[in-house]
């Protein structure tokens, strides 16, 4: 029976029996190339869903700023780790025209390829050129004028009412002015932008309304900040302060703000790898169920543009 | 994720134990879905149990909300802990939604329409 036997008759074999055992043995032979083969095929299915998950963050990963961008008298510095489920975290920042800049950042709810995808949707949408939503289309030279964030999140919300894709979204849009600092913004219940000062104080960009999706009637109210020389400004989607231990202890906004500022003192890029490696350490490098976004920009002050004519 | 359902003078307590996330999402959505069907518009989520909703929780809150005015009716929610109103506080979605601090004021406050 150790021997590798399945069943054995012992002698003297009674030809009934044998028949009927090596019909059983058919059978379950049978059944097992069947389940075999069902196994496999799932394995085949599992694996196809598995590369389109891989594709979809890839083509979510496309969409973020290329690394060479560069903002005149900037520096930026971001991080993104897709969650191993996919989510749907976006983030740029592009000029819309030689003073100003455009940031978003926004945060889909749910996981998953459709998530991805109405990023994609919202991306096009957040797109800089005149006659789209950001840049209206004008008569008079500049043949443009710059939506304000207020009315942007409000076009958007009309945009992607949640019946559309079933979907919600978190969003928040800055307008920053390179030359002099300033910043008008407005944020869509996104963890409000996070202003650190050069002596290590930090601001709270707070203004603006509830999610994008509840459609009409929905107001976006406005802020205004300034950024001066030696100040940075920290735009991240909850997959950072949501993050946990197993047992359940979230990283949290305390913990974000305070290693915000302890690693002030380093250039952006290592304060921006040493948070998010500190948000991972906390969690034991478990890998994030939700997307991680975070991206920094520090202003230098001397970003005058030759090219840029008077602050509007 | 479990749920306990208790009706009172034409309004329906739904009291939520466990969290509210991509995981439960799913029962939430079927059971209020039910609900709905069967025309019973005044509700009361009770959140007392719920130490965390993510964002396809409030999704789906929303979601039963839309749907529930569209009928007629109203959703309100009850005991909130202070994470979970915290993150209402964040998201200005307290002021979509009726926040009560327990079913009795919620009754009350349908009561009073």
């Amino acid at each position: 029976m150790n021997l590798g036997g399945a069943d054995y008759v012992t002698k003297p074999f009674d030809k009934g029996e044998i028949l009927a055992r090596v019909r059983v043995h058919l059978k379950i032979r049978r059944l097992t190339l069947d389940l075999m083969g069902a196994n496999r095929e799932l394995q085949e299915k599992q694996a196809r869903l598995d590369d389109d998950l891989r594709a979809a963050a890839e083509i979510q990963k496309s969409l973020l700023p290329p690394a060479f961008v560069q903002v005149p008298g900037m520096e930026t510095a971001w991080r993104f780790i897709p969650s191993y489920r996919i989510g749907g975290d976006l983030f740029n920042l592009f000029p819309l025209d030689e003073t100003h800049w455009g940031i978003y950042i926004l945060d889909i709810s749910g996981h998953g390829v459709p998530a991805a995808m109405v990023a994609v949707s919202a991306y096009q949408m957040l797109n800089s050129r005149p006659g789209y939503l950001l840049k209206k289309a004008i008569r008079p030279p500049p043949f443009y004028e710059i939506v304000s964030p207020s009315e942007v999140l409000a076009a958007v919300n009309r945009e992607f009412p949640m019946e559309r894709f079933d979907k919600f979204f978190t969003l928040s849009y800055l307008i920053l002015n390179i030359n002099d600092g300033r910043i008008r913004y407005s944020n869509a219940a996104h963890p409000p932008p996070v202003l650190l000062r050069k002596d290590g104080t930090v601001t709270l960009l707070k203004e603006g309304g509830t999610v994008i999706g509840l459609g009409e009637g929905v107001l976006f109210e406005e802020g205004e900040a300034r950024l001066f020389p030696g100040d940075r400004l920290f735009a991240y989607t909850d997959g950072i302060t949501e993050y946990r231990t197993w047992d359940e202890r979230f990283f949290g906004e305390a913990r974000f703000y305070e290693c915000l500022q302890s690693t002030m003192h380093k250039s952006l890029k290592d304060q921006v790898d040493g948070v998010i490696d500190a948000m991972m350490a906390f969690g034991g490098h478990e890998p994030p169920p939700d997307d991680v976004s975070l991206l920094g920009i520090a202003f230098g002050g001397q970003g005058r543009n030759p090219a840029a004519g008077a602050v509007k | 994720m479990e749920f306990f359902l208790r009706r009172q003078n034409g309004v329906t307590v739904v009291a939520l134990k466990g969290m509210l996330d991509a995981s439960t999402v799913p029962i939430f959505k079927k059971e209020m879905a039910v609900l709905i069907r069967d025309r019973t518009l005044r509700l009361v989520v009770d959140l007392k149990d719920v130490g965390f909703i993510d964002s396809t929780g409030l999704g789906a809150l929303i979601s039963v909300l839309r749907q529930v005015h569209q009928e007629g009716g109203d959703v309100k929610l009850a005991c909130l802990q202070e994470r979970i109103r915290a993150v209402f506080e964040l998201t200005r979605l307290d002021k979509v939604f009726d926040i009560c601090t327990d079913p009795e004021e919620a009754k009350r406050r349908f009561g009073s329409k």
